[in-house]
């Protein structure tokens, strides 16, 4: 298992998950959202090849009331 | 008002920009964004909360960027690296839109700008593509130093939140007005929810 961050909680993934297997676990799928690993933007582009290592750290933001 | 507003090229209809927070849900948050008019929608970039119910729909469901300007903003970032940090998130988010609103805040309960921050910031940000509308303090010098960076428009500090002086003519934003003769650069007062 792979032990990861997400938002600031700790969570388990399977071996070899890519970041599209976290995004999915989090509904975000046809979602705006942003993601980062370890302080890096993840694009769009990027998320379905990315894979997760093992201690990633990840903050996933949405658009939110405010401003 | 009938001339428009122009900002980093583009026209708005509208010379009016409104927030997002503060609203009971997102359906009356439609309605009032729907009924004030503005083109240009600012909204706030945060974490997604664990185990939040995907189902439930988001804000860029209800203001969509087909109809509004969305305005991605800072607020609540504290120093020049959360800030720059937050809008190429936003970027990301958008699908590359490039007008972003930066505001480096210095206090928590006047919200007042920090300044040597959010010049810094203004020039990563320029220097990375953004066009950047900028909150900053009610004095000329600052605003044009930050017209120099790039900025496409400067935002000064209107009002203090809660203090229900509208906003005062003050001396130095007659002189911001007087100063900013023949710039190029747009000029929006800010309110920060008063």
């Amino acid at each position: 298992m792979l032990n990861v961050k997400v938002n600031g909680h700790q969570t388990t993934l399977p071996q070899g998950a890519l970041v599209a297997a976290l995004v999915a676990s989090m509904q975000l799928d046809g979602k705006r959202f942003a993601i980062e690993r370890n302080g890096e933007i993840v694009p769009k582009s990027a998320v379905a090849t990315t894979a997760i290592e093992d201690g990633d750290e990840f903050e996933i933001v949405m658009a939110v009331g405010g401003g | 008002m009938s001339e428009k507003l122009t900002i980093a090229g583009r026209a708005y209809d509208s010379r009016l920009l409104v927030g997002t927070g503060k609203y009971r849900d997102f359906e009356q948050t439609r309605l009032a964004i729907e009924a004030s008019g503005a083109n240009i929608v600012t909204v706030a970039i945060r974490r997604v909360n664990i185990g939040q119910d995907a189902t439930q729909p988001n804000l860029l469901d209800v203001l969509p960027l087909s109809r509004f300007t969305i305005l991605p903003n800072t607020a609540g970032c504290y120093n020049a690296k959360e800030a720059v940090r937050t809008l190429r998130l936003a970027r990301e988010l958008l699908d590359g839109y490039k007008l972003v609103k930066l505001e480096v805040l210095a206090d928590e309960s006047t919200l007042f700008p920090n300044m040597p921050e959010t010049l810094i910031a203004a020039k990563e940000l320029v220097a990375d593509g953004f066009d950047v509308m900028v909150y900053c303090s009610d004095d000329p010098i600052q605003a044009k130093a930050l017209e120099d960076i790039g900025c496409v428009a400067v935002m000064p500090l209107a009002s203090l939140i809660g203090s229900g002086m509208g906003i005062p003519e003050s001396v130095e934003s007659r002189n911001h007005s007087r100063s900013c003769e023949g710039s190029r650069v747009g000029r929006c007062r800010h309110r920060h929810g008063v």
